[in-house]
């Protein structure tokens, strides 16, 4: 999308097709709304991350966020909400002088519609609530950590901030009655993670460059589609939740390796991933002892058995890269603020994200310390993460992450940050894998 | 029906003890006098704006709007500032607190212990902003009067999840309507005051619509203004929750 717009002063100028469209939408959405009880708001997000895992310290290619929201009650029983994420970055991308005529190339950018949805309450019936559209799914009850949480992908764009999540298309039934709600979710098709920008390896492995990579996404059949249902339950001090989800693992898998040998004896090849179908059984719950806040989380997968193909040239292979065998994820924690105002949030997680079969689940242990000061104006946190990714032979298998960090916010509205990312630990932890992306992270964070 | 008689005999045992002398009662009972007007109505909707006033006079706005029935039934929900407009928070009883975040599409338990917290980054506590009534968790001794207002002592009863050592309560002979308290820590060191002014009655009920909280460690104090209070709007027990909680954004 290289269209030439307009000329100034000999100059070619191209407006990138990213902002043409936020402008667009930007005065669109209050000419479109007028006359409703419309709320805009939002936030603009400027990030300035240092990678400091290298022998010199660089500036990282990271993205600043312009994110647009409106949202709109439609009388008592309908509500339209839409907001719009624009990611500006650091640093340019010109490498010829080809690229010098290109304004994307030189300020890349990236607009998305982040969610966009419509509820209605009270459908048809009394206590039925329906949304549809592009939404966040949130399940579980552990803080961030959660198992259960498998209908939208995982947003690992952020290494800081991993446990986020992209809000996908879905169609979403919950009918209330009493202390229980009954949730059905339907999603017509998978939509993959989201990788940190070249740090693909961090979550996926080191993949080979002289390989080109596949994604084969399921078909749009109807028969891909996914579908989740979750019953929440309350008895006494207990909150509780049952779910089932039948769909993909967003994490592709190896699938095929091609590697034809031509008559030279070089090779080169491609690599082709797919996704697994996987069904999860899920229970939670919640609860409070003597004030202190308590939570577990639990996840039996059954995944589709993966075997991969490896072609090299007249032979074949193959490899079974994901057992048919249901494996166990969970999550479990408490939190607790004590009388000096210091909080503090344990969590035990089997299972990473990206981690499946029974024999390939690490442990992490993650601790978090907060404590506000001076009327909340700053806040000192400082988390603490051990891995274990084998438990008979630990001296060789721990990895470690501190995540100490700051915030000021002593201005309404506005949020400073600065903090450090720190991985590390064996080769054969995640942690460990993450020994080159240490980070120092600044942000500033003005919402509106 | 039930709750109509419930409600007419409160107002009824209310006026009743007004007119008795003050030395036929014992502290306990004009502390649940005290509970009985502060908590008259059936539920309460009020727009809440709180300013935050440092030592130097720098000020910050908050605003909340809050939702409650009987002591045990509330929600607020976070107007401004933006960046936590939506923020919802919802007590169904002492240990079932939740809390809606907008930004992550999730609600979370939180645990009764927040109440160690400031509230927003003013000087009211959790604890503060969610005490309604003080007869469940303190006894109270009667001091000598001051200025036609009765003056409490309260104590802890034993094992009542508080965090405050001493209470010291002023309320009005006339009405019930409690109009400073002082906040003692275990130590026994005087931590923070409340006054109440501007008391108006709003449809048959007293209400305190300014109040202010001024911590004596910082001088740091927080201005809290009622607006738009509206009593008996027929809130029901299912409005309080984490459906309605979610819906309030």
């Amino acid at each position: 999308m290289n269209t030439p717009h307009r000329k100034k002063s000999g100059l070619q100028w191209t407006t990138p097709p990213a902002v043409s469209r936020l402008l667009f939408l930007c005065l669109l959405i209050p000419t479109a709304t007028r006359g409703q009880d419309v709320r805009l708001g939002g936030f603009l997000q400027l990030d300035k991350r240092f990678d400091i895992g290298g022998s010199d310290v660089t500036i990282a290619d990271f993205y600043n966020r312009f994110r647009f929201e409106m949202n709109a009650p439609l009388g008592k029983q309908l509500y339209v909400f839409t907001s719009v994420d624009f990611r500006f970055y650091d640093l340019s991308r010109v490498r010829s002088l080809v690229g010098l005529e290109n304004l994307e190339q030189g300020y890349p950018t990236d607009l998305s519609l982040w969610e966009s949805y419509i509820d209605v309450y009270d459908f048809l019936v009394d206590g039925l609530d329906v949304r549809f559209g592009k939404q966040r799914l949130a399940w579980g009850t552990a803080d961030k950590l959660n198992p259960t949480d498998n209908l939208n992908p995982d947003d690992f764009s952020d290494l800081v901030n991993f446990t986020e999540k992209i809000p996908t298309w879905a169609a979403k039934v919950s009918y209330y009655i009493g202390d229980y709600t009954i949730t059905g979710v339907w999603l017509p098709s998978l939509t993959p993670i989201l990788l940190p920008r070249n740090s693909a390896s961090l979550f996926l492995g080191e993949q080979s460059e002289a390989f080109q990579s596949i994604l084969l996404l399921p078909a749009p059949l109807p028969r891909n589609s996914m579908f989740a249902l979750k019953v929440d339950g309350n008895a006494g001090a207990w909150d509780y939740s049952l779910s089932y989800f039948n769909g993909y693992d967003d994490v592709p898998i190896l699938r095929e390796v091609n590697i034809p040998v031509d008559q030279t004896g070089s090779a080169s090849g491609s690599l082709n991933f797919g996704f697994p179908r996987i069904q999860v059984i899920g229970l939670d719950f919640a609860t409070e002892l003597s004030g202190a806040g308590f939570w577990g989380e639990g996840a039996l997968f059954f995944p589709e058995e993966q075997v991969s193909r490896i072609n090299l040239g007249r032979f074949v292979s193959t490899n079974i890269e994901l057992a048919g065998a249901p494996y166990f994820k969970f999550t479990v924690g408490g939190d607790y603020t004590f009388s000096n105002g210091v909080y503090l949030n344990g969590q035990w997680m089997h299972g990473f994200f990206t981690e499946r079969g029974g024999d390939a689940l690490h442990d992490y242990f993650i601790v978090e310390l907060e404590k506000k000061l001076l009327k909340d104006e700053i806040k000192i946190s400082f988390g603490a993460g051990l891995e274990i990714s084998r438990w008979n032979k630990i001296q060789d298998n721990y990895g470690y992450g501190l995540f100490p960090k700051v915030t000021y916010a002593g201005v309404d509205n506005l949020e400073m940050t600065a903090g450090v990312f720190i991985a590390g630990g064996k080769t054969t932890t995640l942690f460990g894998s993450w020994n080159a992306a240490d980070q120092v992270y600044t942000s500033i964070k003005a919402s509106f | 029906m039930k709750n109509h008689i419930i409600h007419n005999l409160t107002v009824i045992m209310i006026l009743y003890a007004s007119i008795l002398p003050a030395t036929a009662q014992d502290g306990n009972a004009v502390l649940a006098k005290i509970d009985a007007v502060n908590n008259a109505a059936k539920d309460m909707k009020v727009l809440e704006e709180m300013t935050l006033i440092t030592k130097d006079g720098s000020r910050k706005k908050r605003q909340i709007e809050i939702y409650q029935k009987g002591t045990e039934l509330r929600m607020v929900r976070f107007l401004s500032p933006s960046e936590v407009r939506g923020v919802s928070f919802l007590r169904l009883a002492e240990d079932r607190l939740y809390l809606y975040l907008p930004a992550f599409r999730k609600v979370r338990r939180i645990a009764s212990s927040v109440k160690n917290e400031d509230f927003m980054g003013t000087d009211f506590s959790f604890e503060d902003m969610s005490q309604s009534a003080y007869a469940q968790d303190y006894t109270a001794r009667i001091l000598p009067e001051k200025a036609g207002q009765y003056v409490l002592e309260l104590l802890p009863r034993p094992g009542a999840e508080v965090s405050y050592g001493k209470l010291v309560l002023l309320a009005d002979k006339a009405n019930y309507v409690f109009r400073r308290i002082e906040y003692y820590g275990v130590t026994g060191r005087l931590q923070k005051i409340l006054t109440v002014d501007d008391v108006q009655e709003i449809n048959g009920y007293w209400v305190g619509k300014r109040m202010e909280m001024r911590s004596m460690k910082d001088e740091h104090r927080t201005v809290l203004e009622l607006k738009n209070v509206k009593f008996d709007q027929g809130l029901k027990d299912d409005f309080f929750s984490v459906r309605n909680l979610k819906r309030m954004e």
